[in-house]
C-alpha cells in the first residue's frame, strides 16, 4: 500500500505560503471550536458525560469479539444479513458483489470515512458502477476529485468562489455565484434526481448496537435517510469499533457527538435502523482492516474509542493551520496521526510529530482519549522500530549523549556561551537552522544560572 | 521526585500560600498559558475542559499564575482572543515543524499586540524563547519576561534589556 | 465465514481484562420546565414549535402556515386533514412521493435538551415520508417531552424491525463555508404543533 512517504512538515508549508489562506483556514475551525465550547458549557454534566462515554467504550473494547457476536445475531434475527471483511480489498468486493447480485449501476452514498478509507469509490467506479456522494461537503470534492480534508466538514478548506466554479462547470449554475444558499439549492436540485435513479443506497454506520442489532446513522441534511429509503437496497459499512452494548449508552453518545462536532445540540437526524424495510434488503458489512491489531495493542487500543467527531482537528493549532491533505490519510488530525501509522508506520512516520504535544485534543475529546499521550508514544515506537528519517535519528541521539551525562551538558552550554557571540551571523544563520530561518536565537547570557547562583549565595 | 517538585506559581500559592505581593508593575500585560503548565501540571482550567456548575472561577480560565498576577500593584492584564492557544514551540516540533511552529508564534503575539499588551509573560522559558525570537526578527516592539522576573520585582524590559 | 472467524481469533489472541459498564442511573440534570426547553429548542435548531389547545385548533392553525397554504400536494398521517390530498397507504412505490409539499405527521415523544422529535415508521408505509416532502408538520402531545436523550432512551424498545429518527430541526448544512443554509436535502422547514390537550 505504501506509495511514497508523507511528508507533513512540507505539505503543512506548502499549505502555509499561502498565509491569507491558511489564517482563514484557522478561524473557520476556531469558530467551530468556540460553537462547540459554547454547546458544551450549556451542559451541566459535560465532564461527566466524558467519563461515562470513556468508560462505556472500554467496556465495548474489552469485549468486542463477544459483542460482534451478539450484534450479527440480532441483526440477523431482524432480518439483515451481515458481512464480515478484514481488509479494504475484503471490504469492496463484498460491496460489490451485492450491488453485482443486485442488479446496480448507481449508488447514492452517504458519508463514511471507513468508505473512504477502504477507497470504495474507485473500486466500484472500476466497476462500472456510478456512486455520488450525497453529503454537500463531500460532493463538492468528488467533483473536484480529490479526498475530503476534515472527517465532519469533508470541503471545509474550499472557498466558496471554488464551489461557485465548480458548480458552474459541473452542475450549470450561473457564472461567478458565491452564495451558499444558491449554491446549495442547486445541489439539493441536482441530487434529487441522483436519489430518484439510485438503485442502492450505501452508509456509513455511527454507533452499532450489540443488545439490540440495530445501528445509527446521523447527519444534518438527510441525504443518508433519503439514500436508504427510495431504493429498496441498503449497504451500512462500518469499522468493528462502532459497537456499543447498549441502546441506553446512546443516551450518552448522542449528547456528545453533535456537540462536539459543530456545537448543535444533536444532529437534525439521528436514525435508527433495526433490519431491513418490508420490501427491502438490508446489508451489514463489518471491518477490520488493522482494528484487530490496534484492540491487542495496550498502547493504542484507546484510539478505537474515537466516536468521529472532529472535534480534535477544529481544535488542533496544528491542523487548523496545515490543512487535511497535509496528512494525506483518510482520517487527518491528532487522531488520525495515531491511526494512520498503526496501518502504515512507514509511510506515516512524519505524522506523530505533527503536533506540538500542547494536549488540547486530549482535553476536548468527548471520549477522553489521551491522544497527544498516544502521539508521543507513537515517537518512541517509530524511533525503536527504524521508522524515522536519518535528521531526527541522529539529533534525537547526539540530545541523548548531551542531556545524559552531566559534564558534557554544562561543558557544551558553557562552549555555546563563549563561541555563539564571536560567530559572524552568516555562520549562525545557515540553511541547516531551521530556527533561524524566521527567528533569532536567544541573546547568550554570559554566566549560566548555575554560575549566578553560586556567586550570590558565595558557594 | 514527582511530589516533591512544584512550578513556581503552584509553590507560591499552594506551598507558601502567598496572599499579598509587595510588587508594582503598571503595565498592561498578556498572559501565555503555557500547554505544559495547563494541561499537564494543571496551573489552570484548560478552555476546553468544562468547570462544575457552581466553579465560577474555572470557567474564567483563571490559574494559579492568575492569581499571583492579580496581586501585582498597578498590573493589567488583557484578555486575549484565544486564552490558552498553543505558541507552537514543542521542543523539536519548533524546527521539524518550522512553518506551522512560526505561525502559530506569530499568531499568538498578533492576539497579544490587539489586545494592547506591553508584554508578554509566560511561566515556560521555551515559549518566551520561541516567540521573543520571531518578535526580534521583525524589529517589533514587545518584551518578553518570564513570571519569575515579573514577580521579583523587575521592571519592563527596554530596548531588548531586563531591568531590575 | 473464514473471515470472520479470523477476526474473532485476532481479537481474542491476547485477552483484554474486562472493564465494567458505566451505570447509566446518574444524576443526569433536568431541564428547568420540559415543554418550555423544547419549544425554545425547537427554534434554535432552525424549527419553529406553537402550542395549541387541542388537535381541533392544530389543525385550524394549518392555515396560517404559508407552507400548508401555498402546497399543492399534502400527504397527511393524521386524519382531519382537510387539504390531504395524497394517501400513502395507496402509493406503491415511495418514488412517487417525490412532489409531496407538506408532509403532516405524529410525533411520538419530544426531547427538551435538543428539540428533537421521535418518529417511527411502525404504521407508516413509507418511512420516506418524513424526509422528501418539502416541509414537515409535526404534532405532539404537550405532555410527551423529556428532559433529556437519557429519559428519551428510557422509553425505548428496540426489540422488533422497524425504524425510528429523532428529528431535530429542518434539513441543513453547513458545508460551503461554514454558512448555515436550511434546506440540503429533506424539508426545508419543520413545525412542530405542541397539543396541550392531546386526545390521542
Amino acid at each position: 500500500m505504501t506509495h511514497g512517504v508523507s511528508d507533513h512538515p512540507q505539505k503543512a508549508a506548502e499549505f502555509i505560503a499561502d498565509s491569507q489562506r491558511a489564517h482563514w483556514h484557522d478561524g473557520a475551525l476556531w469558530f467551530v471550536r468556540d460553537k462547540r465550547d459554547a454547546a458544551a458549557r450549556s451542559v451541566p454534566e459535560w465532564e461527566q458525560l466524558r467519563e461515562t462515554a470513556k468508560q462505556i467504550k472500554a467496556h465495548s473494547l474489552s469485549r468486542l469479539p463477544d459483542y460482534l457476536e451478539e450484534f450479527e445475531r440480532k441483526a440477523t434475527a431482524l432480518g439483515a444479513q451481515v458481512h464480515w471483511a478484514r481488509d479494504a480489498q475484503e471490504h469492496n468486493e463484498i460491496v460489490y458483489g451485492i450491488l453485482k447480485a443486485g442488479g446496480v449501476r448507481r449508488v447514492v452514498k452517504s458519508k463514511s470515512m471507513l468508505t473512504e478509507e477502504c477507497h470504495l469509490n474507485p473500486f466500484l467506479e472500476q466497476h462500472g458502477i456510478e456512486v455520488v456522494d450525497t453529503d454537500l461537503g463531500e460532493r463538492i470534492v468528488q467533483l473536484r476529485q480529490e479526498p475530503p480534508s476534515h472527517i465532519v466538514l469533508p470541503a471545509i478548506h474550499i472557498k466558496k468562489e471554488e464551489v461557485g466554479d465548480c458548480f458552474h462547470e459541473h452542475l450549470g449554475t450561473e457564472a461567478g455565484a458565491t452564495d451558499p444558499a444558491y449554491l446549495t439549492e442547486a445541489a439539493r436540485q441536482h441530487l434529487r434526481e441522483r436519489f430518484m435513479q439510485a438503485d442502492a443506497g450505501i452508509t456509513g454506520v455511527n454507533f452499532a448496537i450489540a443488545e439490540t442489532g440495530g445501528f445509527v446513522v446521523c447527519t444534518n441534511e438527510g441525504n443518508a435517510d433519503l439514500g436508504v429509503s427510495l431504493p429498496k437496497l441498503h449497504i451500512a459499512c462500518m469499522g468493528l469499533e462502532k459497537i456499543i452494548p447498549r441502546a441506553a449508552d446512546l443516551g450518552v453518545f448522542l449528547r456528545l457527538l453533535a456537540r462536539s462536532a459543530t456545537g448543535q445540540p444533536i444532529t437534525t437526524y439521528s436514525s435508527h435502523f433495526h433490519g431491513p424495510r418490508a420490501d427491502g434488503a438490508l446489508h451489514i458489512v463489518l471491518v477490520d482492516n488493522g482494528r484487530s491489531a490496534l484492540q491487542q495493542s495496550e498502547e493504542h487500543q484507546r484510539a478505537l474509542s474515537c466516536i468521529r467527531c472532529g472535534a480534535c482537528l477544529n481544535t488542533c493549532p496544528v491542523y487548523r493551520r496545515s490543512g487535511g491533505h497535509s496528512y494525506e490519510t483518510p482520517v487527518p488530525g491528532p487522531i488520525g496521526s495515531i491511526l494512520a501509522p498503526s496501518r502504515d508506520p512507514g509511510k506515516y512516520a512524519s505524522l506523530p510529530f505533527a503536533c506540538s504535544l500542547c494536549g488540547s485534543c486530549t482535553d476536548v475529546c468527548p471520549v477522553k482519549i489521551d491522544i497527544h499521550h498516544q502521539l508521543l508514544t507513537w515517537r518512541r515506537e517509530l524511533a525503536e522500530s527504524g521508522h524515522l528519517d536519518w535528521k531526527k535519528r541522529w539529533s534525537m541521539r547526539l540530545a541523548g549523549v548531551v542531556l545524559g551525562r552531566v559534564w558534557l551538558y554544562r561543558f557544551a552550554g558553557k562552549a555555546m556561551r563563549t563561541v555563539m557571540p564571536l560567530l559572524p551571523r552568516f555562520l549562525k544563520y545557515n540553511p541547516l537552522n531551521a530556527w533561524g530561518k524566521q527567528r533569532e536565537l536567544p541573546p547568550m547570557p554570559r554566566k549560566s544560572f548555575r554560575e549566578q547562583y553560586r556567586r550570590r549565595h558565595g558557594k | 521526585m514527582k511530589s516533591k517538585t512544584y512550578e513556581l506559581c503552584e509553590f507560591l500559592t499552594d506551598v507558601v500560600q502567598v496572599e499579598k505581593l509587595a510588587v508594582q508593575f503598571p503595565h498592561r500585560v498578556g498572559y501565555h498559558q503555557s500547554c505544559h503548565g495547563l494541561r499537564e501540571l494543571r496551573l489552570g482550567a484548560a478552555s476546553e475542559l468544562m468547570p462544575p456548575p457552581d466553579d465560577a472561577a474555572v470557567g474564567n480560565n483563571e490559574s494559579k499564575t492568575h492569581r499571583l498576577l492579580r496581586m501585582v500593584e498597578g498590573l493589567e492584564l488583557v484578555t486575549l482572543e484565544r486564552s490558552d492557544e498553543c505558541c507552537g514551540f514543542g521542543g523539536a516540533f519548533a524546527v521539524g515543524e518550522e512553518a506551522v511552529s512560526c505561525m502559530m508564534g506569530q499568531d499568538r503575539i498578533a492576539d497579544h499586540q490587539q489586545a494592547g499588551a506591553e508584554v508578554i509573560v509566560a511561566n515556560d522559558m521555551s515559549c518566551l524563547m520561541h516567540m521573543d525570537g520571531l518578535i526580534r526578527r521583525q524589529k517589533q516592539n514587545l518584551p518578553v519576561m518570564h513570571i519569575a522576573e515579573l514577580l521579583a520585582g523587575n521592571k519592563l524590559p527596554r530596548n531588548g534589556k531586563t531591568q531590575p | 465465514m473464514e473471515s470472520k472467524q479470523a477476526i474473532l481469533q485476532a481479537l481474542r489472541s491476547k485477552p483484554i481484562d474486562e472493564q465494567p459498564a458505566p451505570s447509566l442511573q446518574q444524576n443526569w440534570a433536568a431541564t428547568p420546565n420540559a415543554s418550555d426547553t423544547f419549544e425554545k429548542m425547537v427554534a434554535a435548531v432552525g424549527g419553529n414549535c406553537m402550542r395549541v389547545r387541542n388537535i381541533q385548533d392544530g389543525l385550524a392553525k394549518l392555515s396560517e402556515l404559508p407552507c400548508y397554504a401555498d402546497a399543492k400536494k399534502i400527504c397527511s398521517l393524521v386524519e382531519g386533514v382537510e387539504k390531504a390530498d395524497v394517501s400513502l397507504d395507496d402509493i406503491a412505490d415511495p418514488h412517487d412521493l417525490e412532489d409531496v409539499d407538506v408532509a403532516i405527521v405524529r410525533g411520538e415523544f419530544g426531547v427538551a435538551e435538543n428539540g428533537a422529535v421521535w418518529l417511527t415508521d411502525s404504521g407508516v408505509k413509507h418511512r420516506v415520508i418524513y424526509f422528501i416532502p418539502q416541509h414537515i408538520i409535526v404534532l405532539l402531545g404537550a405532555e410527551q417531552i423529556v428532559h433529556n436523550m437519557h429519559q428519551a432512551y428510557e422509553r425505548l424498545r428496540f426489540e422488533q424491525a422497524g425504524f425510528g429518527v429523532f428529528l431535530s430541526g429542518p434539513s441543513k448544512t453547513a458545508d460551503i463555508e461554514q454558512s448555515l443554509v436550511i434546506g440540503a436535502h429533506g424539508a426545508r422547514s419543520l413545525h412542530v404543533l405542541l397539543l396541550e390537550n392531546d386526545g390521542a
